[in-house]
């Protein structure tokens, strides 16, 4: 952790309150995402963790506008990057914040870029949307971030074609067409889920090296507690639409306070050791989307339930220093993993 | 790419040869002698003979269809035998109204076609779509000399804006030409827009739920440049290749056309020359649309490798 790099002035760049998704209507509507309020200090890494289909991309498309209108209805009391409401906003709106004051990165490079458009054509094409570039000063554009991403002979790739390019090459063309207009927010869905292992990290020391160098603010989306722990700030972790437990990476690190995030824990191998026996996993599956859970809905497969836990909806614990649970066991998870490797590694 | 485009050119010799030899064997196929049907009915065998060796009809049939290939070669089909003139002459003074007629066809169809099934893509399910998706049904489902006949009857007749039939030669302006094939293009158009247009559609529907068009709209860009920028543009092949089969069922619409509109082209010369089984014009012009159908294909084919680069190596 590079703290003292960390340009921290306390600006919240991104601040979401009460997000509410839900897809369909009436009794047939599933609910995708229940009060998930996040926000995000300028310069910091957030990163968001849990399973497939917990809503952590559901999230990052709700605030982008970028989910089908017919189908998803979001609700929030507020979503503000900046000065900037964005849950009143209307489609044009939007348009000119994406790509332009928020980037974003996916995880499939090898299909998230256009296979008929050169890299330098389709990283170009910000700026001459949002900034009203001419074609030239595009290609300069691109030439200059393709420069930045690190790729060799930039002015050589600024022609060449997706399937010209490696995985890594084109999860950084991504990076480049994020970048181009010095958003002040990076949203990288799981960037490395696809990529070769050395090439994971590669990429995710290009993004904090950039944070750095352009004073961006990142949002995470990861499932890996690994790469958490390697290059967040802060962390909050998902579970079934809710946020369950939210606070700086030392301090959930130090004191997981719920279930879920106990059970994540506990499936992590410890980087350098080899890991005594086999590694837990969390027993039962993710619940499916429907009603918004009048419960915990962790708490079927959680270790430490009580009667109460799937009674009622447990509301968010202040632990001090930024750190809340929505669990009322959360003593009981703590005490329970006082002894874990990573837990006492983090103290 | 040279070595695709050779690829593709020597790909269509075959082709053309295999065409060749259907066309010269449907003469001797179909019954009667040839030498004696030229003769006359007052012909004395000695009449009959000299044509016979004249037209090498006493050679072996693979000698016979050398000899006619090495002529189609140097462009001789032989003579009508209803006028006596070279069958090449014939189709050269009839190729340009064919060939103004397919084009502004071409041109009208994916002006209209292309854009219609992209934005029935883009609004799926609407009423939009609904309405244009019904429509090139409709046009596909009605025969070209209905339309045809519609048109003329409330554009030609009642509002006298074009003419009812005939056609003008480029070489007395090439705006009363375009006036005079106006209605029988539109009437093509309108059967050949239904096939490109439903294809688009399907094409565009599928290429915009690819991850790169989310990307497009991450970026920020506006509807009309995801749609036609990113969206259209990598569903090119699909699109050429139907634009290219319906080039090719357009040769029947042609014909029907140009018999209806009173075209002097190469569609009516097919017909005549077929009520008269003027058999060397039947081969020539077979032979003629056979080779614009390779000529077309190759140029479908050649225009993969510049809509999508991985075409290329």
């Amino acid at each position: 952790m590079t703290d003292t790099l960390r340009m921290q002035t306390g600006k919240t760049v991104l601040d979401v309150r009460n997000l509410n998704l839900t897809f369909g209507r009436g009794d047939n509507a599933l609910h995708a995402l229940d009060h998930v309020s996040l926000s995000v200090q300028q310069g910091e890494i957030l990163s968001l963790v849990g399973e497939s289909g917990c809503g952590k991309s559901a999230t990052m498309m709700a605030i982008l506008g970028l989910l089908p209108k017919r189908a998803a209805t979001v609700r929030a009391d507020a979503i503000r990057l900046g000065e900037t409401d964005l849950a009143g906003a209307s489609q044009r709106q939007l348009r000119r914040i994406r790509g332009n004051r928020i980037g974003m990165i996916f995880q499939d490079p090898m299909t998230s870029l256009n296979p008929v458009h050169t890299v330098g054509f389709q990283i170009g094409e910000a700026v001459r949307e949002h900034r009203g570039a001419s074609r030239a000063e595009a290609r300069h554009q691109a030439l200059r971030m393709l420069d930045l991403v690190r790729i060799p002979d930039p002015a050589r790739r600024l022609d060449a074609y997706p399937h010209e390019l490696s995985g890594g090459m084109r999860q950084r063309v991504m990076i480049a067409m994020a970048l181009v207009c010095e958003p002040e927010l990076l949203i990288a869905d799981e960037p490395t889920t696809a990529l070769d292992v050395t090439v994971q990290a590669q990429i995710m020391a290009l993004v904090d090296e950039l944070r750095v160098e352009m004073g961006m603010s990142v949002v995470l989306i990861t499932h890996d507690l690994g790469v958490v722990a390697a290059t967040a700030d802060r962390v909050a972790v998902m579970y079934a639409g809710r946020i369950v437990e939210e606070g700086p990476v030392e301090q959930v690190f130090r004191r997981p306070s719920h279930g879920y995030t106990a059970g994540l824990m506990r499936s992590l191998p410890l980087d350098g050791q080899v890991h005594q026996g086999r590694l837990q996993e969390i027993p039962g599956s993710v619940p499916r989307l429907g009603e918004a859970a009048p419960n915990c809905a962790f708490a079927p497969r959680c270790v430490f339930a009580k009667p109460r836990c799937a009674a009622e909806v447990p509301l968010p614990t202040d632990l001090g220093g930024g750190h809340a649970a929505r669990c009322f066991e959360h003593s009981a998870v703590f005490a329970d993993l006082a002894d874990n490797d990573i837990v006492r590694a983090w103290q | 790419m040279l070595r695709y485009a050779a690829g593709r050119v020597l790909a269509g010799i075959p082709t053309l040869l295999l065409v060749s030899i259907f066309i010269f064997s449907l003469a001797h196929v179909t019954p009667g002698d040839p030498a004696v049907l030229l003769a006359g009915d007052n012909a004395t065998p000695a009449q009959v003979e000299e044509i016979r060796s004249r037209l090498h009809l006493d050679l072996p049939l693979w000698q016979q269809f050398g000899i006619w290939l090495g002529d189609a070669l140097q462009f001789d089909l032989g003579n009508s035998i209803y006028s006596g003139k070279p069958v090449t002459e014939l189709i050269a003074q009839r190729i340009e109204p064919t060939l103004v007629l397919s084009l502004v066809t071409l041109v009208l169809t994916v002006l209209i076609a292309v854009p219609l099934g992209a934005i029935s893509a883009w609004k799926a399910n609407s009423i939009v779509d609904r309405i244009s998706m019904g429509v090139a049904v409709a046009g596909f489902s009605i025969p070209v000399f209905v339309i045809a006949y519609l048109l003329v009857y409330f554009f030609a007749v009642k509002m006298r804006l074009f003419p009812v039939q005939g056609y003008k030669w480029l070489a007395d302006g090439w705006l009363t030409t375009l006036n005079s094939v106006t209605l029988p293009s539109i009437a093509l158009a309108f059967v050949f827009s239904a096939l490109i247009a439903r294809v688009t559609r399907a094409s565009v529907l599928d290429a915009l739920g690819e991850n790169y068009i989310r990307t497009a709209r991450a970026k920020g860009l506006g509807p009309s440049r995801i749609l036609f920028i990113h969206a259209l543009k990598s569903v090119g092949v699909p699109v050429v290749t139907v634009i290219g089969i319906g080039l090719a069922t357009l040769v029947g619409g042609v014909v029907v056309t140009e018999s209806v509109f009173n075209i002097p082209g190469i569609g009516r010369l097919t017909v005549d020359a077929v009520t008269r089984r003027d058999y060397p014009v039947i081969q020539g012009v077979i032979l003629f649309f056979s080779a614009s159908l390779i000529l077309i294909n190759l140029l479908v084919d050649l225009s993969y490798a510049f809509i999508d680069p991985r075409i290329r190596e």
